[in-house]
């Protein structure tokens, strides 16, 4: 019975993350023409993490659009000069400010398209490893050194520009979802250096790791899971344990992020996707407005 | 191993070094950037650059300021990158050709947009621009002009006019407003004798240069002050860092100067 539980659950969880994955990306000309929508929907983000340049996207990823305002030349004069180009470095921060501390880590179990073909490519049959939980502090320093300090402070020329890093050298998201189509499209229109192919071996390296592993990018790497789940363990929407667990372990096995749940409810990791609760023998685990260990 | 993330980070930061590394090596291009014409061309990149800083580099080929100060903008436009939008738009030379075998010899890496001399008063009547060039408008990211130059920049003068740092107004002003006039032709010519009085009168003795074309010093040094080849006699004045247009009679040239005062 938790079984069939189980798997509604996820088809419904399913048909969410391909409607706003749809709902998204209604720019689908610009996989055949190779170009980029840039329309007034643009001026919007997702709640995940999915690149501006992606074609067939309508809106603006958070974490790219984030790390570009902070590196404009001239930033922070015209932050405190309440320039409107800088000042919308705060609706960014608000946006992902009232979805983390909304619902945590929701929208990467439910909305991030990213999330989506890391969930996709698990499905392909395959040998399945464990994770190794020691990588996952390594999405923190990337969110407080690539898409924080480094675009907000460092400027290679006195007075330039900064770079957005996280997109430039690491975003397999971008890599993948982006960059490849954009030059696929158009090979003539691009010079390809070092970062296109070191970027490109790394997505290559994320996108396996990804079929051999659940939702590695999300554990080790997401510096917007990282912004999430640090707001999420005070989130208004949570996981809550009723003292009826019988700590069966059933919650762990099913878990995408590999959280036993029943001992840290609150957990960062969490993206609330629901498979514990659905599959609880004892219907110990729900969602609710705060949280309780067993 | 407790902290696998350490090496992962560490690992993922390679490109860092390299990244910065090529920024030191950027430069002018040594290629030209598109060239485009007509207003329909500028107001089409002014609609598509809306929530960036464009800069208005207003130009001619014969402008020895303008064009010294082309590569001083290329050397901003590539610290500035994509966060603003750079623009030559040349309001002063009659015919197209004239630009494009210019650009031949001396290429512009930032994009440069010609235009007639019709479309060249529209603009001049829209931005209020004044006779002499170069003149540089900033706007920014909502249209609203935000810094002016009349006359030459430093890369310090771009770079905060594109931050949004420099203020208003036109900062020729604080310059020494030192007048200098060219005057081009044959010693024989009474055309000529008579623009050399004029500018004795507006420069001073000292203040004025004559060049002989059929003189090869002379005419290696209108190359060198990017002088109009031909067209001859005229006299070119230029103040405080800007040129106007070539005149032909002294009457134009003293109007010239009146207007520049």
């Amino acid at each position: 019975m938790h079984r069939n539980r189980l798997r509604n659950q996820g088809l419904v969880r399913r048909a969410v993350q391909f409607s706003a994955l749809l709902a998204t990306n209604l720019h689908l000309s610009g996989w055949v023409d190779g170009t980029i929508y840039t329309g007034g929907s643009k001026a919007f983000f997702i709640p995940g993490l999915h690149c501006y340049s992606c074609p067939s996207s309508i809106l603006a990823c958070p974490v790219g659009s984030l790390q570009s305002l902070m590196a404009a030349p001239g930033f922070w004069g015209m932050l405190a000069t309440g320039r409107p180009d800088a000042l919308v470095v705060l609706a960014v921060i608000g946006f992902i400010a009232f979805f983390g501390f909304l619902a945590g880590r929701f929208a990467c179990g439910w909305i991030c398209p990213f999330g989506l073909v890391q969930d996709l490519l698990y499905r392909i049959a395959s040998p399945k490893f464990g994770f190794q939980d020691s990588l996952r502090p390594a999405k923190y320093a990337l969110l407080f050194i690539l898409v924080l300090a480094l675009p907000a402070f460092l400027r290679p020329v006195a007075g330039g520009a900064g770079d957005p890093w996280f997109c430039k050298i690491v975003c397999p998201a971008g890599t993948s979802l982006a960059g490849w189509p954009l030059v696929s499209a158009s090979p003539a229109d691009f010079q390809l250096g070092f970062l296109f192919w070191w970027k490109s071996s790394f997505a290559i390296l994320i996108l396996l790791w990804a079929v051999t592993v659940e939702r590695p990018f999300c554990r080790a790497l997401c510096p917007l899971g990282a912004a999430w789940g640090l707001m999420g363990r005070v989130s208004l929407f949570r996981m809550r344990v009723s003292k009826s667990c019988i700590s069966c372990g059933k919650c762990e096995k099913v878990c995408p992020m590999g959280i036993a749940i029943y001992r840290k409810p609150d957990s960062a990791e969490c993206i609330r996707c629901g498979r514990c609760s659905a599959i609880c023998p004892v219907g110990a685990i729900s969602h609710t407005a705060g949280g309780e260990r067993a | 191993m407790k902290a696998l993330w350490i090496p992962l980070v560490l690992l993922l930061m390679v490109p860092l070094p390299v990244v910065l590394l090529s920024h030191h090596s950027l430069g002018p291009s040594g290629e030209n950037g598109a060239l485009l014409s007509g207003i329909e061309s500028l107001d089409s990149i002014l609609s598509a650059s809306r929530g960036r800083p464009v800069l208005l580099n207003f130009w001619a080929t014969w402008c020895g300021p303008c064009v010294r100060e082309l590569p001083v903008l290329q050397e901003v436009a590539n610290t500035v990158g994509e966060h603003a939008v750079f623009l030559a738009v040349d309001i002063g030379d009659p015919d197209l050709s004239t630009l494009e075998s210019f650009r031949e010899g001396n290429p512009i890496g930032i994009d440069v947009i010609w235009l007639n001399p019709s479309d060249a008063d529209s603009i001049a009547s829209r931005y209020r621009l004044p006779d002499v060039l170069p003149v540089t408008v900033v706007l920014d990211g909502g249209g609203s002009e935000t810094a002016r130059a009349i006359g030459a920049r430093n890369y310090e003068w771009f770079l905060s006019a594109v931050e949004g740092a420099s203020s208003g107004g036109t900062a020729g002003a604080e310059e020494e407003f030192e007048v200098h006039v060219y005057v081009v032709g044959s010693g024989d010519d009474p055309a000529v004798a008579a623009l050399l009085e004029a500018s004795e009168e507006i420069a001073g003795p000292g203040g004025y240069d004559f060049l002989d074309p059929s003189i090869p010093e002379d005419s290696l040094r209108m190359v060198e002050a990017y002088l109009p080849m031909e067209g001859w006699p005229y006299a070119q004045l230029c103040a405080g860092g800007a040129c106007r247009p070539p005149v032909g009679t002294p009457e134009e040239l003293r109007a010239a100067f009146e207007n520049m005062l």
